[in-house]
């Protein structure tokens, strides 16, 4: 073990090859990390990616099943009491005794950290003006707000005066004021105090407000680690550009060309904007496009360096990674839709309703939120553009729940496998997203639709 | 002394029932399981805090109860007599204690102290009233003596099957225990047959004696808590301590 | 002194016979002469002259006697005047044997004459012939005569004849009333003896006695039993009482034993047996070596207890033999449960071994131990105390560390975390 304090080494946190395992499930896999010192590091990903199965086995509260991982040189499994003695713990809902005071409360924290006396009870008075409820110190805890809750643990973790913090959804369910206050003294307790904290949340707007680096999880991998601006590179790297369009007409003949540009990956529709999601910068081309058949631009802007579309991004590669895994799409099935509800169909594809009345697909689907949403999707006949059809596509959305369908459009996508077969002109491509499906509507050469669903 | 035994448990039950979940409930248990403390140091100070009252509960009450009787009576107890009432008072906290542990370890796995209460108080309701009933008739079908045969020939197993089921129970552990200790004119906790008595003259039984009398209740009832503390003390390391 | 006697028997027979041949001659005469009276004499050998109305009569009536030495007799004369007329009448002793003394009283004064009235009844037991026999004399049959003389020339002669008997003679005695006493051992026994003094003078005896060993003999006098004496003095023709105890020693076997007393003086030796039968007493007695009538036991184990067998008896006893009585299933062994002679006053160790049964409940049980022959038993109670094993104890104190050290390998392995 190396010794606190001779050896300050800057990687405050290593973890190397973190492994958990509940069975056949991978929790955590192969985790891999280093947080430096001082700096505020943001564990990104949806509920169950393995966050907190990573703090866990970081205080030693969980034994990994592979790997190891050591705070400040101590291990975090075999010494526990070394690594909580610097690092505190804020969990999400963090409980306190509601018949003690705060004082109380923060005394008995003390105690268990080994302070006592005079320098114990000035510390408690000093937290308690820092975190700011200096004026309920002698209140009983059950009658504190959530924030003043939240201020209070704050004040608890730093009892120990703690060399790390770690933060569990810290943000969670914190008025607008409050949670900036918070943000602030975060962003205090690292630059000022010089202390190292790991914020595991999925709040990413507040994430990027104060994080040097994120790493984001996704079942259980750390797809990627770095600063935003790393990721933003790796993104543009990895080629994921997106393109936020909006053209006047919006027919065939440009989503055909679109679709056409290499490394386009997939397009989707927001309101009236086409996001265009790539492998590289397709603008010169597109541009050079749009110019030479006269379509009007209304609005082109590259897109990045958001939080939310780096999350978004990398949830769709690994999304990609998950249906390319889950699903044979070398063999794409086409299911036909009948003029019936068809329950296999549905199940497949994780559908609630599918139908086909005469000339129009009926599909619900379960929208984000769990509402039941549905579309209706007319194929169109020879000579009809595809853009009409995209057009319909929103159109018949159900007029009242259009917004939360582009919501739900808009989060957690990923795209289908582009099969080459259906690059044919006139044929729309619909996009498979988590909770809604849109189907590949293919106007074969002949006077029917069919309408069938590649996965 | 039998009201002890019966009630007697209610006191380690209610130190009990709620120790880890009311914690997990309100979430106090992460926070506390994340100070630099061992976290069997929880478990432990539980069981031990709650030892310490009852032992203090019962001694204090026992002694107290001695005075008034010396006061009452003007009679003094001596040496042997102050044993046996120390060894009394001690069974009883072994006694309270494994009922505490059992609380303690009923409040490890479940995850309501609600459910642990109610769990626990349905054992203690069983081993005190049900038990006994159990062992009758669990000994009656193997050796039935309500036939005049059965009589003859099943009478001492009956009562010695009968006794060994209701041995199960550490409520009739301790009340047989506890009878023995206090009164030294019982020289048997079995059944006794006549031929056993012939030529025994009435006597009493040393503090020694009394005290082999009942060694396997004693190791039964303190075993019984050590493995009662012990489950929950597993349960309750082996646990993951999560939030949700 | 024979020839003495011879002597006077010599004298006696010719005197008689010549009487005799004269009375015959007389009596014949008298006979054929007219009436006569005849005065008998009563005694053999002594006749009497009756002369025909001339003469006198001294008789008595009981010329023939018996005697001891030392005696002295008195005779008592009658007088018979045949004339009936008085007369004065000289008396003297014709002979007496030597050493002999003897003189005619008249109320209470010696006298030579007496005067008779010749009154039959008023002459009779006028005079009395005292006469002493000493001491020494030996046995035998002596002679006196006497001489009556009247004043008118008559005479008379009578001859007394004694007979002395030896045995009244001169011993002393010492003799016991019962010299033959019977008892058990351990009683003292108590003679009631008598030392008589027959001699004439004041004798010192001195008083011993054959004790076998072992056996106190005290001799006291029975007037004042605290003060032993060794010798005696006894007054002469007196006797002394004493009490004699014989203590047998405790160990006396059964029998008769003979102790031979002995009061010796100057003069004489006097021997005395006392006889002593000891009976045979039988008694046993059980006990064990330190007294202790309780021991404790433990189920099913052998619990060893030392037996002292005594024979308290004087007698040897034969076929002791040992028994018990003891709760149900329990086993009592001894280690020699016949003794075939166990002599008296003589102790022996037996062990007994006690086996309480497997069933046996704590606490005191009675066991009974009998030791017996075919004259006398003894029995006692034991008070075994069953207790159980401790090694119970030990079983119970190695679980509960078992359990602890199984509790402690629990912490190691889940705690310290």
């Amino acid at each position: 073990m190396a010794d606190i304090g001779s050896e300050k080494n800057d990687h405050v946190i290593e973890m190397s090859h973190l492994t958990k395992r509940y069975g056949k499930k991978v929790a955590v896999n192969d985790l891999t990390l280093s947080i430096h010192r001082g700096e505020v590091f943001g564990l990104l990903g949806p509920n169950g990616a393995g966050k907190t199965t990573t703090i866990l086995m970081l205080l030693g509260l969980t034994e990994p099943s592979g790997g190891q991982a050591t705070i400040e040189g101590m291990d975090c499994t075999r010494d526990p009491l070394g690594v909580k003695s610097i690092v505190g713990y804020l969990p999400d809902n963090a409980g306190f005794y509601g018949d003690m005071t705060g004082h109380q409360n923060l005394r008995f924290t003390g105690r268990l950290n080994g302070l006592e006396g005079q320098e114990l009870e000035d510390r408690i008075e000093t937290l308690l003006k820092r975190v700011d409820i200096e004026y309920a110190g002698d209140q009983k805890v059950g009658t504190y707000s959530k924030g003043m809750r939240q201020r209070l643990g704050v004040a608890d973790v730093l009892m120990k005066d703690p060399e790390v913090i770690i933060m569990d959804e810290p943000t969670l369910g914190i008025d607008p004021e409050g949670m900036r206050k918070l943000l602030i003294l975060i962003r205090e307790l690292a630059v000022e105090d010089g202390r190292t904290i790991l914020i595991s949340s999925h709040q990413l707007q507040q994430i990027q407000q104060i994080c040097d680096r994120v790493g984001i999880f996704i079942e259980g991998n750390l797809i990627v680690e770095g600063t935003l601006r790393e990721l933003e590179e790796h993104i543009r790297k990895e080629g994921s550009y997106l393109l936020e369009l909006t053209v006047q007409p919006l027919d065939d003949q440009l989503l055909g060309m679109l679709y056409q540009q290499e490394g386009v990956k997939k397009i989707e529709k927001e309101g009236d904007k086409f996001m265009i999601t790539s492998k590289k910068d397709i603008r010169p081309k597109l541009t050079q496009f749009l110019g030479e058949n006269g379509y009007t631009v209304y609005h082109l802007h590259q897109r990045g360096g958001d939080l939310d579309e780096i999350y978004r991004v990398y949830f769709e590669k690994a999304g990609q990674a998950d249906e390319r895994s889950s699903y044979d799409i070398q063999n794409p099935r086409r299911v036909r839709f009948g003029k019936k509800h068809n329950p296999a169909v549905c199940r497949y594809f994780g559908l609630e309703y599918c139908q086909k009345p005469a000339g129009k697909w009926r599909i619900d689907f379960k929208g984000q939120t769990g509402e039941r949403l549905y579309r209706s999707v007319r194929a169109f006949s020879q000579g009809n553009g595809g853009s009409a059809a995209q057009q319909t596509l929103s159109d018949y959305a159900a007029p009242d729940r259009r917004n939360e369908f582009r919501k739900s459009v808009r989060g957690d996508q990923r795209a289908v496998g582009i099969d080459k077969r259906l690059s044919v002109p006139g044929a729309l491509y619909v996009q498979r997203q988590l909770d809604s499906v849109f189907y590949v509507i293919h106007r074969t050469a002949g006077a029917n639709c069919r309408a069938g669903a590649w996965l | 002394m039998s009201f002890i035994a019966l009630l007697g448990p209610i006191v380690g039950l209610a130190l009990g029932f709620d120790a880890i979940n009311s914690e997990r409930q309100s979430n106090t248990l992460n926070r506390l399981v994340a100070q630099p403390i061992y976290r069997d140091s929880i478990i432990i100070g539980k069981f031990l805090a709650g030892t310490a009252v009852i032992a203090i509960v019962i001694y204090t009450m026992g002694i107290a109860l001695g005075a008034v009787g010396v006061l009452a009576t003007g009679l003094t107890p001596d040496g042997e007599e102050v044993l046996r009432i120390f060894f009394f008072l001690t069974f009883t906290v072994v006694y309270i204690a494994f009922w505490l542990a059992l609380a303690i370890l009923f409040s490890t796995i479940c995850r309501h102290s609600a459910t642990s209460a109610l769990v626990t108080i349905a054992l203690w309701i069983f081993f005190s009233i049900f038990m006994s009933l159990l062992a009758t008739i669990i000994a009656g079908a193997v050796y039935p003596i309500n036939t005049y045969y059965g009589q003859m020939f099943n009478q001492v197993n009956y009562y010695t099957l009968k006794l060994n089921l209701n041995r199960i129970s550490p409520y009739y552990l301790y009340s047989e225990a506890v009878t023995t200790i206090m009164n030294p004119s019982v020289r048997s906790v079995n059944v006794v047959t006549t031929s056993q008595l012939v030529g025994a003259i009435s006597s009493y039984l040393s503090l020694g004696q009394s005290l082999l009398l009942v060694w396997p209740h004693l190791v039964g009832l303190i075993a019984e808590m050590i493995v009662a503390f012990g489950c929950s003390y597993v349960g309750f390391m082996r646990q993951e301590i999560r939030t949700n | 002194m024979k020839g003495v006697r011879n002597l006077n028997r010599k004298t006696m027979w010719k005197t008689a016979s010549v009487l005799l041949s004269a009375a015959m001659l007389f009596s014949s005469v008298a006979v054929y002469a007219t009436e006569e009276d005849e005065t008998e004499n009563l005694t053999t050998g002594t006749t009497a002259s009756a002369e025909v109305l001339t003469g006198i009569e001294m008789n008595t009536d009981y010329p023939g006697m018996s005697a001891t030495a030392g005696d002295t007799l008195s005779f008592s004369l009658d007088f018979i005047s045949a004339d009936g007329a008085g007369h004065d009448i000289t008396l003297t002793t014709e002979s007496l044997p030597d050493g002999w003394e003897g003189y005619f009283k008249g109320s209470s004064t010696e006298i030579s004459k007496v005067h008779i009235t010749g009154n039959e009844s008023n002459d009779s037991g006028l005079v009395t012939y005292s006469l002493t026999i000493p001491d020494d004399e030996e046995d035998g049959e002596y002679e006196v005569v006497l001489l009556a003389t009247s004043d008118t020339g008559d005479t008379d002669t009578l001859t007394l004849t004694l007979n002395v008997s030896a045995e009244v003679r001169g011993e002393s005695s010492f003799s016991s009333e019962y010299p033959e006493q019977e008892g058990a051992t351990g009683t003292s026994f108590s003679f009631d003896a008598t030392l008589i003094n027959n001699r004439t003078i004041d004798q010192t005896y001195s008083l011993s006695t054959e004790t076998p060993s072992g056996w106190t003999v005290t001799i006291t006098p029975s007037d004042d039993t605290s003060t032993a004496v060794a010798s005696i003095d006894v007054d002469a023709e007196s006797s002394q009482g004493l009490t004699i105890t014989v203590t047998p020693p405790e160990t006396v076997e059964k029998g008769e034993y003979t102790i031979p007393v002995t009061a010796s003086s100057a003069n004489e030796t006097l021997k005395m047996e006392l006889t002593i039968n000891i009976t045979g007493t039988y008694d046993i007695s059980l006990s064990t070596s330190s007294g202790l009538l309780s021991f404790d036991a433990y189920e099913n184990k052998e619990s060893s207890v030392t037996l002292v067998i005594t024979n308290n008896g004087n007698v040897d006893l034969t076929d002791v033999t040992l028994s018990s009585s003891a709760p149900t299933d329990w086993e009592v062994t001894f280690s020699e449960s016949t003794i075939d002679t166990l002599e008296a006053g003589a102790s022996v160790e037996v062990t007994a071994y006690v086996t309480p049964c497997e069933d046996s409940i704590t606490g005191d049980y009675e066991t009974d131990i009998t030791v017996s022959t075919s004259e006398t038993s003894d029995t006692v109670a034991f008070r075994v105390s069953v207790k159980t094993s401790s090694t119970w104890g030990f079983v119970a104190l190695g679980i509960i560390i078992l359990l602890v050290i199984l509790l402690a390998l629990i912490f190691k392995k889940f705690g310290r975390r």
